[in-house]
């Protein structure tokens, strides 16, 4: 397989992992939690390669999950202090631990291939290079490995806990009555968010993370009815922004990872608009044939008296 | 006699250095409509909350039908404040109504055709059947309040609380809601009803509770439900004052 192909497969597992990951933080109103968690990892992924001195070490990404879990842990505990609401909270923690982690890394990774820009930016455009070989098998790509690995253990997961956690995102005192430990399950499905946060920061930086968890949820639960149909259209929304916008990329030679934001920002602009009963412009008809009815309504009855 | 629904006994719990509730002995029988009835801030949610074990508590316990609540947490179903749903979740009328029956499935086990039966029947018992297929955004507040009745009928719990029920719904869905509540107490379940409203009590509940940080009253609606008691409940919010002293002496 060529470069690009890998590319274009290895943003579209990217898009698929953290798509679905983002509708659980959609529903639940929670958004900021992807872009706290996103940079919150990196105290952990320094602090690891600091100590393990291996950047493709699997325990930097056990680290980094550990760190955003620290993160979520932090923010609980401010917010449950009731001095600080739950997304002032946020803002604290993980801007902190990110510029912990900016410290670390400029003072201790000068010459190491492991920069800020790296983190913001990523470099899906060279994702495909790394490769990944197992007991002498090759697998493909690192990054394709990385992110297969979490589209499978996302879809996993929600298949085999769908009931529990629309339950969760819904109504979480039902959830707490059914036995369902609702905060058990908010942790695990935080935890198995930071993986993915993790394993498609290395493949796609912070910004592309938080574009592809949130945009496409976002625009899916104005299309959807269903929770299951939001998990399925948010997944197809995210692989359309990142096949286009690597497809946009090559021409213009830039890095995929801002027209693939950008193009999931443009999707939900457009479903914002245009989504066929919860769209603004589909809102304002309904607005407007709703008052002519109470104005034809009015009219007929202030002319009734007259007639009688 | 037999056990009482919700048994609480000597509850205290305080956020910060402040108790919101002191030292609350509360017995809800079994088959009666019963109001939680007190001002703002009184601590009527946070009582509901301890019995749901939702809140931490400094002291006290909760039975519910004489066991501990973990071990009867099922036996209550829960009809949560309206203002605090997420409307615009993406799910519809069945659906939610469907999630009544998560309970008894029980730990992965998906709900089938069974289920959504059960829930249509619940449905139409409300009146509701012909909105099944809607998402609950597209609901005026008394068919929205009726669809959580649905899930609760659905669930089938020996014991009810409703939070607030009355809240921002119409008069007809108002005295429908009232109608449901009596019937399934004819059927033999215990309600529990958070209420703001004092002009009502009379007609709508057979037991009232006057909370103020302690439990001012308890009983039946004509021997709890004085003047008397409820000015002392709505005038003063410090009266966890006499109780200290008295312990103290």
């Amino acid at each position: 397989m060529s470069l690009l192909a890998w590319t274009y497969l290895i943003a579209a597992l990217t898009a698929v992992a953290c798509s679905l990951a983002g509708v659980m933080l959609v529903v639940k109103r929670e958004a900021l939690v992807s872009e706290g968690l996103s940079h919150a990892v990196l105290p952990g992924i320094v602090l690891a390669f600091l100590v393990f001195r291996d950047r493709s070490s699997p325990l930097l990404i056990l680290a980094a999950g550990l760190s955003g879990l620290l993160m979520v842990w932090l923010v609980q505990w401010i917010a449950r202090t009731g001095r600080v609401k739950q997304d002032a909270a946020l803002g604290i923690v993980f801007s902190g631990m990110f510029s912990v982690g900016v410290i670390a890394s400029s003072l201790n990774l000068k010459n190491v291939h492991f920069h800020a820009h790296c983190i913001i930016d990523g470099n899906l455009a060279f994702a495909a290079l790394d490769d990944c070989h197992w007991f002498g098998f090759y697998l493909g790509p690192k990054a394709f490995v990385s992110m297969l690995l979490c589209v499978v253990g996302v879809i996993g997961f929600v298949v085999v806990f769908f009931k529990e956690l629309k339950l969760l995102a819904f109504d979480e005192t039902t959830s707490h009555l059914f036995g369902f430990r609702p905060r058990l399950l908010h942790t695990i499905w935080l935890a198995i968010v930071s993986i993915v946060a993790v394993a498609a920061f290395e493949v796609a930086g912070t910004i592309l993370v938080v574009a592809l968890m949130i945009a496409p949820a976002a625009a899916a639960n104005l299309l959807s009815d269903r929770l299951s149909w939001m998990f399925v259209l948010s997944a197809l929304l995210g692989v359309v922004a990142a096949l286009l916008g690597v497809a946009l990329s090559q021409p213009l030679s830039i890095s995929p990872a801002g027209p693939i934001s950008s193009i999931a920002g443009f999707e939900f602009l457009l479903i914002v608009f245009f989504a066929p009963k919860r769209g603004l412009i589909a809102r304002r008809i309904a607005r407007r044939r709703r008052r002519r009815l109470w104005i034809a309504l009015l009219a007929k009855r202030n002319r009734l008296p007259k007639n009688e | 006699m037999t056990v009482p629904a919700i048994q609480v006994e000597k509850l205290t719990v305080t956020y910060d250095a402040e108790p919101v509730l002191w030292d609350i002995d509360l017995t809800v029988p079994q088959r009666v409509v019963m109001g939680l009835v007190g001002p703002n801030g009184a601590g009527k949610s946070t009582l509901l909350k301890s019995i749901l074990d939702l809140t931490p508590k400094l002291a006290g316990q909760i039975k519910v039908l004489g066991q501990p609540f973990a071990a009867n947490r099922k036996a209550i179903g829960y009809v949560p404040q309206r203002s605090s749903i997420d409307w615009d979740f993406p799910t519809t009328v069945l659906d939610l109504v469907v999630m009544g029956t998560y309970g008894r499935l029980g730990w992965f086990r998906r709900p089938g055709e069974r289920e959504r039966a059960d829930a249509m029947a619940a449905l139409k018992r409300l009146g509701m059947d012909a909105y099944a297929e809607r998402q609950i955004n597209e609901l005026s507040g008394g068919q929205q309040q009726r669809a959580f009745l649905a899930r609760a009928f659905v669930q089938d719990a020996p014991i009810y609380f409703l939070d607030e029920p009355f809240a921002g719904v119409d008069v007809p869905t108002e005295k429908l809601i009232v109608q449901l509540l009596h019937e399934l107490r004819d059927e033999g379940k215990t309600i529990v009803v958070v209420q703001h409203d004092l002009k009502t009590v009379g007609e709508y509940l057979d037991q009232v509770s006057l909370i103020n940080q302690t439990l001012v009253a308890s009983g039946d609606v004509e021997s709890s439900f004085s003047e008397q008691l409820i000015e002392e409940t709505y005038s003063g919010r410090s009266r966890i004052c006499s109780p200290i002293v008295k312990g103290d002496a």
